[in-house]
């Protein structure tokens, strides 16, 4: 009985100190993960499909409630303004979808004059590495010059944008992704337009 | 000298992944390029210094009956450790190594030395034992990695060593590369260490 107790102490206590202790380094690295992200990933893509903005549209970032999670919390979905000379030309906005090996997270840039997709990139994915990559470029550029308000798709799914051979379940991620970033901006762009103000 | 004697032990008599041949499944995965290798070379590193002094200060308060928990909770909790610092500090590698951080848990050099070794030695002789084989496991994992990188890319660490003629041989750089050059190097040690 002794014995038992001891095991059932030491193993409590040793559970509730991890516990505090990953806690502890969890607030500590929270934000320096954000930051890393927004930066290290999102800044240069945005930079990449977004040309000449001059403010920084990490710190400028629109944080909008995007509706509820199923345990009743907010989702907060980040917008990104594009500025230049303080007027608002372009958004980013992110969205995610599933593809072939997990979730394929991509930013679309919207002109928010002519409400047309400037560009798409991917942020991070974890598809079969080298299969599409060829084709990448020329299936992102189909993106370009889209209306949000017109209805896009691939021609799988009765569109008329071609897909990437051999990636099906890729070009459909993203396409997935893209529309639900576009659908945003479509339900979103008043409220977006007077907080980036 | 028995501290530097459990330090040089991991460089060569107890090399891990060759001579224990443990950890192989991130070693494989890991030594496609140097850098992955040094940083994941690294990471275990620490887990390995901190999981070996910290189990190795409580072996007598451990009850024997649960210590394989308890010291999957102190690996465990040392490899979150280590995974949020490089998300937070070192995005680059973070990406890079991505799903091997958090399968350090379940690699078998941590949890076999805590069983092996610092279980039942005191708090310095441990510390010597997992740096030494951490950095042992760094520098078997980055020789590896600087063959097939030489082969598939022609570089080692990023720099340019072939010349730009050279085609790369990209079987190296594929998972069946990497058992062919880990068997080739296992066999080169141990032809090495029968003729003494």
């Amino acid at each position: 009985m002794r014995e038992m107790i001891k095991m059932v102490v030491a193993l409590t206590l040793l559970s509730v100190i991890s516990g505090f202790g990953l806690s502890a380094m969890y607030a500590v690295t929270k934000e320096p993960i954000k930051m890393a992200e927004l930066n290290q990933v999102y800044a240069p893509k945005l930079k990449q499909i977004v040309p000449g903005f001059d403010n920084d549209p990490i710190v400028d970032t629109i944080e909008l409630k995007a509706g509820k999670d199923d345990k009743g919390r907010d989702i907060i979905r980040p917008v990104f303004p594009c500025k230049k000379g303080g007027e608002v030309f372009a958004v980013g906005v992110d969205a995610s979808a599933g593809g072939f090996g997990g979730n394929i997270k991509v930013l679309v840039a919207i002109d928010v004059k002519t409400d047309a997709i400037m560009d798409v990139a991917i942020l991070t994915h974890t598809e079969t590495k080298g299969v599409g990559t060829k084709q990448e470029p020329v299936y992102l550029a189909a993106f370009k010059q889209l209306k949000v308000a017109d209805p896009f798709d691939l021609k799988v799914n009765g569109g008329k944008i071609d897909g990437m051979s051999g990636a099906t379940f890729s070009s459909k991620g993203i396409m997935a992704a893209a529309k639900d970033a576009t659908g945003f901006y479509v339900k979103n762009k008043d409220s977006i337009l007077n907080s980036a103000k | 000298m028995r501290f530097f004697q459990e330090l040089t032990k991991g460089f060569w008599k107890e090399i891990p992944p060759f001579r224990l041949v443990l950890g192989l499944c991130p070693a494989l995965a890991v030594s496609d390029l140097c850098s992955k290798a040094i940083g994941m070379g690294l990471a275990v590193t620490f887990v390995l210094v901190c999981s070996n002094v910290l189990i190795s200060a409580m072996r007598n308060v451990i009850p024997p009956k649960v210590r394989i928990a308890m010291f999957i909770i102190i690996v465990a909790t040392f490899v979150v450790i280590v995974e949020m610092v490089t998300h937070a500090f070192v995005y680059p590698l973070y990406q890079q190594l991505g799903i091997f951080i958090p399968l350090i848990v379940v690699n078998c050099i941590p949890l076999g030395r805590a069983e092996a070794f610092a279980n039942k030695n005191g708090v310095m002789l441990s510390f010597a034992d997992g740096l030494g084989l951490g950095l042992g496991y760094t520098i078997a994992l980055f020789v590896l990695a600087a063959i097939r990188e030489v082969l598939a890319v022609g570089t080692i660490y990023g720099y340019q060593v072939m010349a730009s003629s050279f085609k790369p041989f990209l079987f190296a750089k594929e998972a069946p590369g990497a058992f062919v050059f880990l068997g080739i190097l296992l066999g080169l040690m141990n032809l090495a260490s029968s003729k003494k």
